[in-house]
C-alpha cells in the first residue's frame, strides 16, 4: 500500500515477477475495506500518506481480528523516531527505508513469510 | 496688629564695611534692636540693611544676598512676626534667626517657635549669640543640601514607572513615589511615616513581598525576584528589586522598593516562544514530508534501473546513493529536531495539539 501511484506500479510489477499475487491500495482506508474481502498474506505500507497515515492504518489493522494476525512490512521515505519505534515496533514485522533495492526486499519479505523455525533438542 | 505706619519699607540700610558675614535685620526700633545691631557689629558682622516687615525683607535680600536674616519679636505684634517669619521660611534661600525675651513666651505663637524656628533667647550675650548665629547657617546650609538631595532623589524617582517605596525597620511606610499613589490611592502620601506600610499598601503583590522586605532587613541583601499576581484585570507579572538601606553601623534602616509591571514584556516573550516552538513544528513537518518527497522518487529511479540492463546502472545507483546519504544526514537533523521540540513541548507546554494527539493514538 502506498499513496505513490508509481511506487505502487513498480513494486507490483516486481513481485508479480517473483511469482507473488499482488492487490495494490492507494490510501490506509482503502486497505481497510479490501480487507473485509480479501485477506492476504502480507502487507506492505507505507507510512507518509494522507489523510490516514501508515501508523494509524497499521493500528486500524491490528485491532480488527480478521486482519490483526497479517504479517506488516513498514516501507518509507522517513526515518523512524524512537518514539514511533517505542509505540508502534510490536505490530509490525520489519521496517524497510525507501530507496530499497529488489534483492533486499524480497529477502526481507521471503524471511518474514517463512514458516517460524522450531527449534527442538 | 501690624507695624507702625511709619516703619513701612527700608528704615535704614547699613553702610559698615568691616568684613564678615552679611546680616539683614528686621526690628522694630527697640532698645533690643540696638543692642543686637551693636553686639553684631562689634562681632564682625555686616549689618546690611534694617527694615521693619516681611515683604521688605525679602525684597532687599533679593539685591544684598545677606547670609542670615535676624528678626527680633520681642517688641512685634505676635501676628506680625508669625507672617513675616513664615514668608522667609517659604522663600527658603536664607536662614532666619528669632530674637526673643522671656515675654515674648507668654503669647501663644511662641509654642511653636521650637519646632519651627531657631530662636536666640534674650539676655544678649556675644559668645553665645555667635554660637547660635553660626549653629543657624550651618544648620540652614546643611537644610539646603538634603532638600536638594531630595528633589534630585525626587525626581529620580518619579522619571520611571516602576513603583518605589521604603520600608523602614518598623514597617513604616517612609516614601511612596507618585506611581504607588497612583496605585494604592492618593492618601497614601499622608500616611508616610504614619502607618505601617501593610495598612496603606495592600494586595497580593504587597502580600507575597512583606516576606522579602524582612529577609533584606534581617540579611542586609538585596533581593531581585519575579512575581505573577492574579488582578481583576487579569494576571499581572512583576519585577522587584528590594535594596537595603544601611547605616555606617551596617544595620539596615529601611528598605527601597522598586517593583516594575511586566506584564506586557511577559506575554510578548511567551507570544514570541510559543511561535517559535510552532515554527519549529512546521519546520518538522515540512521536513518529514521533504524526506519521503526525495526518496519516493529515488525508489522509482532505483527499481527502473535494476529492472533494465543498463550501462550507467552502477553510475545511476551510485547518484542515487549520494543523494540517500544527504537525505539520510537531513533525517539526523530531523531527529535532533524533533528532540528540541519535545523538550520545548515538556517544559514550555507549548506544542501542535493535532501531533501530540497522532501520538497518543496508540497509548489507548
Amino acid at each position: 500500500m502506498d499513496d505513490n501511484t508509481d511506487i505502487l506500479s513498480i513494486f507490483s510489477l516486481f513481485f508479480r515477477r517473483k511469482g507473488y499475487h499482488v492487490i495494490t491500495a492507494g490510501g490506509g482506508q482503502d486497505c481497510i475495506d479490501m480487507i473485509q474481502a480479501y485477506v492476504p498474506d502480507l502487507i506492505l505500507l507505507d507510512v507518509m500518506m494522507e489523510p490516514m497515515d501508515g501508523w494509524q492504518t497499521l493500528m486500524n489493522l491490528k485491532k480488527n481480528p480478521d486482519s490483526c494476525r497479517i504479517p506488516v512490512i513498514m516501507v518509507s521515505g522517513k526515518t523512524p523516531t524512537p518514539d514511533d519505534v517505542h509505540m508502534y515496533g510490536k505490530y509490525y514485522e520489519h521496517f524497510v527505508m525507501k530507496p530499497v533495492s529488489f534483492p533486499v526486499l524480497f529477502d526481507v519479505v521471503s524471511r518474514v513469510l517463512a514458516p517460524p523455525v522450531i527449534l527442538t533438542r | 496688629m501690624g507695624f507702625p505706619a511709619w516703619h513701612s519699607g527700608v528704615y535704614k540700610v547699613g553702610v559698615q564695611t568691616v568684613a564678615g558675614m552679611n546680616i539683614l535685620l528686621i526690628e522694630h526700633e527697640s532698645v533690643t534692636t540696638k543692642g543686637i545691631h551693636a553686639v553684631l557689629s562689634a562681632m564682625g558682622y555686616e549689618v546690611m540693611a534694617i527694615v521693619d516687615n516681611g515683604d521688605s525683607a525679602l525684597k532687599i535680600a533679593r539685591h544684598i544676598k545677606p547670609d542670615l536674616i535676624i528678626l527680633d519679636i520681642t517688641q512685634h505684634d505676635e501676628n506680625a512676626w508669625v507672617s513675616c517669619a513664615e514668608k522667609i521660611r517659604e522663600h527658603g534661600e536664607i536662614p532666619l534667626l528669632l530674637i526673643a525675651s522671656d515675654s515674648s513666651c507668654n503669647c501663644s505663637g511662641f509654642t511653636s517657635i521650637p519646632h519651627q524656628f531657631d530662636y536666640y533667647m534674650l539676655p544678649l550675650e556675644g559668645d553665645k549669640l555667635q554660637i547660635t548665629i553660626n549653629m543657624v547657617i550651618k544648620k540652614h546650609s546643611l537644610e539646603i543640601r538634603l532638600k536638594k538631595s531630595e528633589e534630585r532623589y525626587h525626581t529620580i524617582a518619579e522619571l520611571g514607572e516602576d513603583m518605589i517605596f521604603i520600608v523602614n525597620r518598623e514597617r513604616i511606610l517612609e516614601y511612596a513615589n507618585s506611581v504607588v499613589m497612583m496605585r494604592f490611592g492618593s492618601d497614601c502620601g499622608n500616611c508616610v511615616f504614619k502607618k505601617p506600610y501593610l495598612e496603606v499598601l495592600t494586595g497580593e503583590l504587597i502580600s507575597s513581598l512583606d516576606n522579602f522586605i524582612s529577609r533584606v532587613i534581617w540579611w542586609g541583601e538585596k533581593i531581585h525576584r519575579q512575581d505573577q499576581v492574579r488582578t481583576p484585570y487579569g494576571t499581572e507579572w512583576y519585577e522587584t528589586l528590594l535594596i537595603p538601606m544601611k547605616s555606617k553601623n551596617n544595620q539596615v534602616n529601611a528598605v527601597i522598593v522598586v517593583s516594575r509591571d511586566i506584564t506586557d514584556r511577559v506575554l510578548f516573550e511567551e507570544k514570541l516562544r510559543e511561535k517559535g516552538i510552532r515554527q519549529i513544528e512546521k519546520n518538522n513537518e515540512q521536513f518529514q514530508i521533504l524526506n519521503d518527497q526525495i526518496r519516493n522518487p529515488l525508489q522509482v529511479i532505483k527499481s527502473i534501473i535494476e529492472f533494465e540492463d543498463n550501462p550507467f546502472q552502477d553510475k545511476i545507483l551510485e547518484q542515487v546513493a549520494i543523494i540517500d546519504s544527504i537525505v539520510t544526514r537531513l533525517d539526523q537533523g530531523w531527529l535532533e529536531s524533533e528532540k528540541v521540540r519535545r523538550f520545548l513541548i515538556e517544559h514550555y507546554h507549548h506544542g501542535n495539539p493535532d501531533c501530540q494527539e497522532k501520538k497518543g493514538l496508540l497509548s489507548h
